[in-house]
């Protein structure tokens, strides 16, 4: 018994993967106990159903559920990758599986990831830890998916396939392998795929032979191309023509949207959303309630502050700041910032790198301060799950 | 005559003291002439302290030929006074005495917000703050806080909080020369008969008086500061018949206020969540057009308006000082935060300059010895906040 103890002290318990499973579970149980485990904007269970059905579009769809409407057909606008955790389970329990559990199982075992990650890219253990409850219980990364209504859950996916690739690079670093994962965060998540100047970096990190690192980024960037080729083709069987999807809502047509999808002008909405989106106030118990247009992202996880003070002299750190400004200008310039939400959701799509400007910015170390800080983000992620309207 | 000019220069050199006088009065007259630039046309609608004043003069303790509009006057036995306390008309006396009600109550604050400016460079000074340090000081608290909003602004409840700044700054200057405990506590009272909140910063002056000279320093600064509040007591006496009674709880509060007073009344614990919100987190309010953002008249978190607090966290709590600064501060804050009115209408957290002085003074301690980027780059933000805040302020008739 006590050798089979002491093996297991050896052998298992300083397994990354091991204790991976053991936080997504511990993760698993919080998600599970503060959600409402279900929604009903379950596209993407209709969505399974309709492609095991051989159709890309859905049928009999309730007036209120936004999607793009063609004749009786309605074609869910959000890209497919979320289904391929959603498709099994409908194959068995059909139009009954439940969307909301499966984001929060899949919510989870994204922030196993994170923590394999982390480990990987050798932070100590009081940084992982810190990072990873952050990220769980700090950030709307927690009240997302918990929701997993199909805005929520396309980021829950999103995310999930960017630890994976994060994982990936900071291991085995095949390049095609991180370009998949990377495309299909993106083909969960359009603006994803502009993270790739991260994963440009990494995939080459550390390399000297030119020859190698021309070969290596013509694998990760015909990989994404093939996936980015995929989604077109997608959208093309859905409604005849090349698009995004976005563009086929009835939601372009109203005022939010008046200077098309994209624009300039609708940069100070999203830096509102941003920066300045607080609470709304209540004359009753707890005073502050989140608004459903959502809460700043400092608002939300004052912790990302520290990202100021990341050290743009590590490559790595300069690599994350690229990726995250290339993903921002879709996001900045678009219609809608995100209604309704808890937080700012569209950071989601850069969530990873914003960890690791922050954790730069804390010099890997904490203090405190720091792990006062990580507690109060707790705390108002906790707010935001038990008080949002 | 170069040769007089020369002789001229080196006496000037030589003799440092000129300096003491000439950067002050520089101070005052740049800073007055960029807060009257900011706020040419002011609109001197509310001038309450201008009729006290004018009933001084006239021998009275009510208000006459006050304009119908006026809110937050008492109407006690038919007569009409006001409930704020009495210090910032005895300030304008001499002008009321010169121009009567014509008195320009805006321009007056304008030169004594100026004259505040010249005092946290003198404060600083005493501090041992020097060189380029105490220049960015002073420019934010002159130009990086609600201070230059409140300046320009100027009516009467503005008017007040500048003229507790201007005591409240005299009081530290007095605490960190010549130390005289009944001066202190005299003009910390002066400053509390501007605000009455600021009387709870006397706990660091206690506190600090006690660890310098024993009991007798703390005796002598309580019986300075009893004497403007016993002068409150008696004029409190010859309005109201009852040196306690100041008048609040009759006066005519807008009706922008009044669901909440009836529900609450004027103090409650309910009032404390609002203030907070707009003390640390309110937003600027979002414009679907061209500038985008513009300040909300509820109010704005101080941390948007002065970037440069943060720096305060930075005070080493090890020591007693700031320690004690920051129980004045929390203090100060209490009566405030428990009653009605966040500030309305207002730029940032105007209640905040009740205690900026002291806020400064852990911004201070919590900036270091060097000047780095960072901070200047906090100082810069914070005046540009502020231009921005006080310029929507003018354009909004605030």
């Amino acid at each position: 018994m006590s050798q089979a103890s002491s093996l297991f002290k050896r052998n298992v318990l300083p397994n990354k993967w091991f204790q991976a499973a053991c936080i997504a579970v511990l993760v698993l149980i919080i998600y599970f106990v503060t959600s409402d485990r279900s929604t009903p904007y379950d596209h993407f269970v209709r969505l399974s159903d309709a492609m095991l059905h051989d159709r890309l579009y859905l049928l009999d769809v309730p007036d209120w559920m936004e999607v793009a409407r063609v004749g009786d057909k309605g074609f869910v606008m959000e890209p497919p990758a979320p289904v391929v955790f959603i498709l099994p389970w409908v194959a068995i329990w059909g139009l009954g599986t439940n969307q909301a559990i499966i984001s929060i199982i899949v919510g989870a075992a994204a922030i196993g990831l994170l923590w394999v990650a982390l480990k990987q890219l050798g932070w100590s253990l009081r940084c992982r830890m810190a990072m990873t409850a952050l990220v769980a219980l700090g950030t709307n990364f927690w009240w997302v998916s918990a929701t997993g209504s199909v805005w929520m859950f396309a980021h829950v996916s999103a995310v999930f396939f960017l630890m994976a690739a994060l994982v990936e690079t900071t291991g085995k670093n095949r390049p095609w392998l991180v370009g998949l994962l990377v495309g299909l965060a993106g083909l969960s998540r359009l603006p994803v795929f502009l993270t790739f100047p991260f994963f440009a970096y990494t995939v080459c990190r550390g390399m000297n032979d030119r020859g190698r690192i021309i070969r290596r980024l013509m694998i990760l960037g015909s990989t994404l191309g093939v996936m980015g080729g995929l989604y077109l083709l997608y959208t093309y069987g859905e409604y005849g023509t090349l698009s995004l999807g976005y563009e086929k809502g009835d939601f372009v047509n109203g005022a939010l949207f008046s200077k098309g999808l994209f624009s300039i002008s609708y940069i100070p909405r999203q830096i509102n959303a941003i920066l300045f989106q607080g609470p709304t106030f209540s004359d009753n118990f707890p005073f502050f309630r989140p608004s459903s247009m959502g809460l700043g992202l400092f608002f939300t996880t004052p912790a990302l502050l520290y990202m100021f003070r990341a050290h743009l002299k590590d490559k790595l750190i300069l690599a994350a700041l690229g990726g995250s400004a290339l993903t921002l200008i879709p996001i900045l310039t678009y219609g809608a910032t995100g209604f309704s939400q808890f937080g700012y959701r569209f950071s989601l799509d850069i969530l990873p790198f914003m960890i690791l400007l922050a954790a730069s910015g804390m010099n890997y170390r904490l203090n405190k301060f720091k792990v006062a800080i990580i507690v109060l983000c707790c705390c108002i992620n906790l707010w935001g799950m038990l008080t949002y309207p | 005559m170069n040769q007089a000019i020369t002789a001229l220069k080196q006496k000037m050199i030589s003799d440092r003291r000129w300096a003491h006088f000439a950067i002050p009065l520089l101070i005052v007259g740049i800073v007055f002439a960029i807060y009257y630039l900011s706020n040419s046309t002011p609109n001197d609608w509310y001038k309450h302290y201008v009729y006290q004043a004018q009933a001084f003069l006239d021998g009275r303790a009510d208000l006459q030929g006050v304009p119908g509009y006026y809110q937050d006057l008492v109407n006690y036995n038919g007569k009409y006074f006001l409930a704020s306390p009495p210090v910032p008309a005895l300030v304008l006396l001499p002008a009321v005495a010169i121009w009567g009600t014509g008195t320009d109550e805006v321009r007056i604050c304008m030169l004594m917000a100026a004259i505040n400016v010249a005092l946290i460079w003198i404060l600083l000074g005493r501090m041992n703050v020097k060189g380029w340090k105490r220049s960015l000081l002073t420019i934010l608290f002159g130009f990086g806080t609600v201070h230059w909003q409140v300046a320009i602004t100027g009516t009467t409840w503005f008017f007040a909080e500048i003229v507790a700044v201007f005591f409240l700054l005299l009081c530290l200057i007095e605490y960190f020369g010549r130390k005289r405990a009944a001066l202190i506590g005299l003009l910390l009272g002066l400053a509390a008969l501007s605000r009455l909140p600021v009387v709870v910063g006397g706990i660091f002056f206690l506190a600090m008086l006690y660890k310098n000279g024993g009991i007798r320093s703390p005796l002598k600064f309580i019986i300075g500061l009893a004497l403007p509040l016993a002068f409150y007591g008696y004029f409190n006496y010859a309005r109201f018949g009852n040196p306690f009674q100041t008048g609040y709880e009759f006066h005519s509060y807008s009706s922008y206020f009044a669901a909440d007073i009836d529900k609450y009344g004027m103090f409650s614990l309910n009032y404390i969540p609002k203030h907070l919100y707009t003390l640390l987190l309110m937003p600027p309010q979002y414009l679907s057009d061209f500038p985008f953002f513009k300040p909300s008249p509820e109010g704005m978190s101080i941390l948007l308006t002065t970037p440069a607090v943060l720096y305060a966290v930075k005070a080493r709590l090890s020591e007693s000082a700031n320690r004690w600064l920051l129980l004045s501060i929390a203090g100060i804050l209490l009566p405030t935060i428990l009653w009605f009115s966040t500030g309305w209408v207002q730029f940032g957290y105007r209640y905040s300059l009740d205690f900026m002085p002291f806020l400064m003074m852990l911004i201070v301690a919590g900036m270091g010895s060097r000047i780095s980027k960072k901070m200047i780059v906090l100082i810069v933000m914070s005046v540009a906040v502020n231009l921005w805040g006080a310029l929507w302020s003018v354009h909004l008739g605030w």
